[in-house]
């Protein structure tokens, strides 16, 4: 809402097992109805954490909903960037990485009075992925206890991060630092090793067109005057492109030239994934994803957590 | 009433319990004895500072270890079946 | 000797501001005598506050100094009310006069530089304490680091208030570039207020806050150059410093910080003959900085003399040894382990992802580089194989986790399959020198018997490629 709006009334404000109730109905009912309830969805889901956030209530129906909500939000990038329609990756971003920051005050409010959440470690684990470069969310990793830091999807997230690092990313007001890994190849694999579960990656799709940039730029560094173009079949295999198809319009993108054999990297002239004053490129799946979840039930992928009505020792459940 | 004021004055063993190091934290400086930076200020001849932290190369520092000695065998033998392969070709 | 509120409130007249310290260790006694005399006379605080007004305390013409009066009215209330026993029943006494105490150092109008060194002092006083009350928040039902948040908001609010003068009338006496001892009072304490305030930060594991301190610090200095400052709180500073860009993974500016804290350092200890032996400080403090310079320099390819290093810290030498063998070798499972193995000390210095992400990049230099020497060179050829190098790559890392395997940063990250990525990310960085052929799987170096020509010296690229942060360069003067 805006800032000047007035507080709602104490009466507009769902208490707490009414909002789990509100998703659970969103979940058994709009989900299947996606991409075209997309919009409805995150209006829905925004209203309800504002309903927690008016009554400032932090307990088990909170961390369960934003859980959820987490959840919803990775399952919706996903299948909208298949779907093709349109949709704002923007904001669904912004609203998942609002639920994180909730989340993870409430997890260290929770800790810090004795208590432990079931479902922490997988939601650290998508910190880490929210901002892919931001030392902060390292530095506190390295502080959680072991239960989380050791937990395995926490470990692959930090895999994934480093793999990322790259001393050549470019991006306003983003220091470059030396020494970091650009381990593309190792990106796609572990994307599909099957050791990642389908959230995950669809986290980490978002990311699939700036780490193919950047593979392509710096190898495009490497190569000279005597280097042949780069056959479909090299690119798609090593980038993990769904389709020869993908491939054209990526370079038509960034105004890599396709010849008869192949691209000729050399032709890739941009510093930065980011182009300044045009649209971004359309963002990117890979078909093993899709796979992942074609093999699920959406309720089954969103109520996948465990419950949180024991996390803290003093809470008797109601 | 006189009594107990005097007996305020003493330092009790909870006190000094306070000026421990209280949270862990091993990373803070400790501090010198204060004549220690006075007499630094004074001395008018300073030395001139010098690093010998640090190696020249670490490159030159050569390491002889059995993962060393498996990877030297290693390229010895892709070495060979390179030649030999040469050898075939010729 | 007997103590009086009369002595007190004359203490006071002459600017001898010394007897406003709280410490009941080195002024209890006086403190115990106001105690009887304030319980007797001026039990209620009314009677407290007119008692301090009609004193008319007036400071080079000024008069009227309302916070100067507060402030004096809670530091007897903190003598009246202190119950030496129990902090629990004292700390509020205490940081309030703390507040108000740094509350007259606000506005520079009033003639504040003789209260500067008691204020120097308090803080002193009070961040311990506040220590001891946060470590007990849970019995206290506090949130965690409460007080030292509050010490530090505090803190900050003098820091804030601190600017450079700039004309003789702001301050009397004043010189173009000052040297220290030319310095107004505050002036005279930014670095330590700096220091204090960034190791609170660090204490109460916020050291993003730092940042704010760093860039406000050198626009609030009005000293000739930084290297007028006390040189105990410069080479705290440095060390602060380097740790923070350390957090930040800029390695390189850590270094050049860590090294000049650690250069400064030796020198007072080889100017003054100082032991490591007679005077535990210096060694603790030595070993402080080269637990984070140690592993900054390695990543930036420099290798420590480690008998220097084992001179002051012989654990840590031997430490760092093992992984600087490990990276020299090209021996990415040996660094794997080795991470393993320090795990938790390297977390809790938050130093394991920053080792984890920089030192294999060293080590993978240093394979390609022993298959450059072992195999192209041997051949007198210019490629270098993928095929060469992947099998290099797989005795280097061991063998991956198994289809079974949980996944970890140490099975997960480095893998043959990755050769191509590998080998571009080193040429990306300068580090090696070659061109790629991914058609034909092969790398392609200049023909030479001088490795050096193909892998030039790391520190070098790395600072040609990650310039130090130009702020800093006014630390060297």
């Amino acid at each position: 809402p805006a800032a000047a709006a007035a507080p709602p009334l104490p009466s507009d404000v769902r208490p707490p097992h009414i909002l789990v109730k509100t998703l659970d109905y969103l979940i058994d009912n709009l989900l299947p109805t996606l991409p075209a309830s997309e919009g409805f969805i995150w209006d829905r889901m925004r209203s309800i954490r504002q309903d927690f956030t008016y009554q400032n209530y932090l307990g088990p129906e909170a961390i369960d909903c934003n859980e959820r909500i987490v959840r919803i939000h990775l399952l919706i990038i996903h299948i909208m960037v298949k779907s093709g329609n349109e949709f704002s990756l923007q904001q669904e971003l912004e609203q998942l990485h609002k639920s994180l920051i909730t989340l993870s005050e409430i997890y260290d409010d929770v800790r810090n009075a004795g208590g432990a959440c079931p479902n922490e470690a997988e939601f650290r684990a998508y910190g880490l992925l929210s901002k892919i470069r931001d030392p902060e969310y390292e530095k506190n990793i390295q502080e959680l206890p072991d239960e989380i830091f050791k937990n395995e999807l926490v470990q692959i997230a930090l895999c994934f991060r480093k793999f990322i690092s790259n001393s050549g990313f470019s991006e306003r007001g983003f220091i470059r630092t030396e020494s970091c890994l650009n381990f593309y190849t190792s990106y796609f694999q572990l994307m599909k090793s099957g050791n990642v579960p389908f959230l995950m990656n669809s986290f980490l799709e978002i990311y699939l067109n700036e780490v193919r940039f950047y593979a392509m730029k710096s190898l495009s560094h490497t190569l000279n005057k005597k280097s042949k173009p780069l056959s479909l079949d090299y690119i798609k295999e090593n980038l993990s492109f769904n389709s020869n198809e993908e491939i054209i319009s990526f370079c038509d993108y960034y105004s890599i030239d396709v010849v008869n054999d192949g691209i000729d990297l050399k032709t890739l002239s941009h510093h930065s994934h980011r182009i300044p004053e045009s649209k971004p490129l359309k963002q990117s799946y890979l078909n093993f994803v899709d796979n992942q979840l074609q093999q699920q039930k959406y309720q089954h992928i969103i109520n996948s957590g465990l419950p949180n009505i024991d996390s803290l020792p003093n809470v008797v459940s109601p | 009433m006189k009594n107990t004021e005097s007996e305020n004055t003493t330092p009790t063993t909870s006190n000094d319990a306070s000026k421990k190091k209280t949270l862990e934290d091993d990373d803070e400086f400790e501090d010198f004895p204060a004549d220690v930076w006075q007499n630094y200020e004074k001395v008018q001849n300073k030395t001139n500072i010098q690093n010998d932290l640090w190696e020249d190369d670490w490159d030159d520092v050569e390491v002889d270890d059995d993962f060393t000695k498996e990877l030297r065998a290693e390229l010895e033998k892709q070495k060979q079946s390179q030649n030999q392969n040469q050898n075939q070709n010729q | 000797m007997q103590y009086s509120l009369a002595i007190f409130f004359q203490e006071l007249s002459d600017g001898s501001f010394e007897c406003l310290s709280l410490d009941l260790e080195s002024n209890g006694e006086r403190i115990s005598m106001l105690q009887e005399e304030l319980c007797r006379r001026f039990k209620k605080d009314k009677a407290l506050e007119k008692l301090v007004e009609t004193q008319a305390f007036a400071f080079h013409g000024k008069s009227e100094w309302t916070r100067f009066n507060i402030m004096v009215v809670s530091f007897l209330k903190y003598c009246r009310d202190v119950n030496p026993w129990s902090l629990l029943e004292s700390y509020d006494l205490i940081f309030n006069f703390y507040t108000d105490l740094v509350n007259c150092l606000l506005n520079d109008s009033y003639p504040i530089d003789k209260l500067v060194p008691i204020t120097k002092e308090m803080t002193d006083y009070v961040v311990p304490v506040a220590c001891k009350l946060d470590n007990n928040y849970e019995l206290l039902n506090t949130r965690r680091f409460q007080f030292l948040s509050y010490v530090s908001s505090v803190v900050s609010k003098l820091f804030n208030s601190t600017k450079p003068l700039r004309n003789l009338d702001d301050h009397e006496g004043f010189v173009e570039k000052p040297h220290f001892q030319q310095l107004p009072g505050k002036q005279k304490i930014l670095l330590y207020l700096v220091n204090k305030l960034n190791n609170i930060y660090f204490r109460i594991h916020s050291p993003q806050l730092c940042s704010n301190i760093f860039k406000n610090f050198k626009p609030k200095c009005m000293i000739y150059r930084f290297g007028e400052y006390p040189v105990q709180e410069r080479i705290e500073f440095h060390y602060l410093l380097g740790r923070y860009y350390l957090l930040n993974n800029n390695v390189l500016n850590a270094y050049r910080q860590l090294d000049r804290s650690f250069e400064l350092l030796s020198h007072v200890a080889s100017t003054l003959n100082l032991s490591l032996e007679s005077m535990q400080p210096l060694r603790s403090n030595l070993q402080r900085i080269l637990k984070y310079l140690v592993p900054a320099g390695l990543i930036i390819g420099k290798l420590p003399r480690f008998w220097v290093v084992g001179e002051v810290d012989q654990q840590l030498a031997h430490q760092y040894a093992a992984v600087a063998r490990a990276v020299r070798a090209g021996n990415l499972k040996g660094v794997n382990e080795w991470l393993q193995e320090h795990e938790s000390a390297l977390r809790r210095s938050h130093l394991l992802l920053t080792l984890l992400e920089k030192l294999p990049v060293l080590a993978y230099r240093y394979l390609v580089r022993a298959v450059v020497q072992g195999y192209t060179m041997e051949l007198s050829s210019s490629r270098v194989p993928y095929a060469v190098v992947r099998r290099a790559v797989e005795l280097s890392t061991g063998p991956g986790p198994g289809a079974e395997a949980r996944l970890t940063i140490y099975n997960a990250v480095h893998s043959a399959a990755n050769v191509e990525a590998m080998l571009v990310d080193l040429i990306n960085l300068n580090l090696f020198r070659g061109n790629c052929f991914p058609m034909l799987e092969t790398c392609v170096v200049r023909k030479t018997t001088d490795v050096s020509q193909v892998f030039p010296s790391v520190p070098e690229k790395v600072v040609a490629m990650f310039p130090l942060n130009g702020d800093d360069a006014w630390l060297d003067e």
